[in-house]
């Protein structure tokens, strides 16, 4: 596996782990927390918020990228053997 | 070369990702039914406790003009479903009774100051329009699913006063010297759906109301209706996205044509799509200035919440299927629906924003019979 598919890879179950923990930890009163009188505890809303729509944006696209980059690897390794 | 062709797979997957990735958010039509009655079934539940237990309570204490909004919302809803489907009128016309008499009740003990701004008190303030026309809204929501003597007094005695107010020289204030388009279209609404149930007229009232505010409460530079305005008609803020959407749904009970040029104009100022995904701003572009009503602007896409959110109720009214399929998926993805055994909510929208959900997706008789009102077929 390459570096950057490695980091790839790592990246994407890192965000979903780390959206994981945060839900674990109670999101539902985070983000309540956050929309209703922006309690002390809003940073926890916020940081749920930013994971949920990073794991969303970015972690398929990481997934896809780090199989294509598989893909086109074992392609060009076929095409030269 | 290693590192380009691993650039170029991660852009190909984010490319081929990202425009789809709206597709895993958008509810299919049957899921749009189960989503309207498990919204209803949680708004229900939580009339069922104890007013300090509910969402509504944790809203009030944050601003006291949402608890009223919030149940003007769901009463709405709850009435429209009713008049859908006979067979849930019982629970609903129990959960609308709780919520007339509470509000009703709260009034009696704190006056119009129960439900307004503290700074409702920093000037003399006889009757505040907002209050006026969301209690006729209330108490009018839950007559046209069935009738009950108290409050139709109780209705008709609101409707005199919104008549005075609609009236005077003196355009209506909601707070002391401020106005709002918001609740003078509200006002309206109220009064026609009045009309429906007591055969009046309010027509002519409303005509005239209208064609004051082409001529003074038109933004010149967009062409849209301002939020607010002084006594004598000067404007004080211009348009704005939670104010319109819900004005023109209310406004299609007087002008359909007015109502939908000022949607249709509203959406060109407004409304966004960003990958499938619909969300509003607040104010026009170069505008911007976050208050109480946008929420929190989410910033470079500049999305509020309050707009997002009242975009719905209007896309319902104006039946803008694409715009509202774009928003309910903006919702699956940002506003985290939770399910509770058959009842969902979103945990980031709060009591108004799940109510306000829950009224347009239930959009249809309530309207239907308040525009039929003294229309000859």
């Amino acid at each position: 596996m390459s570096r950057t598919r490695g980091l790839c890879v790592t990246g994407a179950l890192g965000l979903f782990v780390l959206l994981a923990v945060l839900h674990g930890l109670g999101g539902r009163e985070a983000t309540l927390a956050l929309t209703g009188a922006l309690s002390p505890s809003a940073p926890l809303g916020l940081a749920y918020v930013a994971a949920w729509l990073g794991a969303v944006a970015f972690g398929p696209s990481l997934l896809l990228g780090a199989f294509f980059d598989w893909a086109l690897a074992r392609l060009r390794r076929l095409h030269e053997g | 070369m290693s590192s380009l062709r691993s650039l170029a797979a991660l852009v190909l997957g984010t490319a081929l990702w990202l425009p789809q990735a709206h597709r895993f958010f958008t509810p299919s039509p049957s899921a749009r039914t189960e989503l309207v009655s498990k919204l209803g079934e949680h708004q229900l539940r939580q009339l069922e406790l104890a007013p300090s237990a509910r969402e509504m309570a944790v809203l009030g204490d944050t601003n006291p003009e949402w608890e009223l909004l919030g149940r003007g919302f769901l009463a709405l809803g709850l009435a429209d479903r009713a008049l859908a489907s006979p067979e849930l009128a019982g629970r609903h016309l129990a959960a609308l009774d709780r919520l007339v008499d509470e509000a009703l009740a709260e009034e009696q003990k704190g006056g119009h100051y129960r439900f307004l701004l503290p700074y409702a008190r920093r000037g003399p303030l006889p009757r505040s329009l907002f209050v006026d026309g969301q209690m006729a809204l209330l108490m009018a929501a839950r007559l046209h699913v069935a009738p009950r003597d108290d409050v139709r007094m109780q209705l008709e005695r609101r409707v005199r006063v919104l008549e005075a107010s609609m009236q005077a020289p003196s355009l209506a204030e909601s707070y002391p010297g401020e106005c709002w388009v918001y609740d003078h279209t509200g006002a309206l609404a109220a009064l026609r759906l009045w009309d429906a149930l007591s055969g009046e007229d309010h027509r002519p009232l409303a005509g005239r109301w209208l064609a004051m505010a082409r001529e003074r409460l038109v933004d010149r530079q967009t062409g849209l209706l301002v939020a607010s305005f002084r006594p004598d008609g000067t404007v004080l803020e211009g348009p704005e996205g939670s104010t319109l959407w819900v004005s023109v749904s209310n406004l299609m009970l007087v002008d359909e044509a007015f109502a939908r040029e000022q949607y249709e104009r509203g959406k060109r100022a407004f409304k966004r799509d960003v990958l499938g995904f619909t969300i509003a701003r607040e104010w026009p572009e170069g505008a911007s200035h976050p208050d109480i009503d946008s929420g929190p602007v989410v910033p470079l896409l500049e999305a509020s919440p309050g707009s997002s959110g009242l975009l719905v109720v209007a896309a319902a009214a104006f039946d803008d299927r694409a715009t509202l399929a774009g928003l309910l998926s903006s919702l699956e993805l940002a506003a985290f629906p939770v399910e509770q055994g058959g009842a969902t909510s979103y945990a980031a929208a709060g009591q108004i924003g799940n109510a306000a959900v829950f009224r347009a997706l239930s959009f249809g008789p309530l309207w239907q019979r308040a525009a039929a009102a003294g229309v000859r077929s």
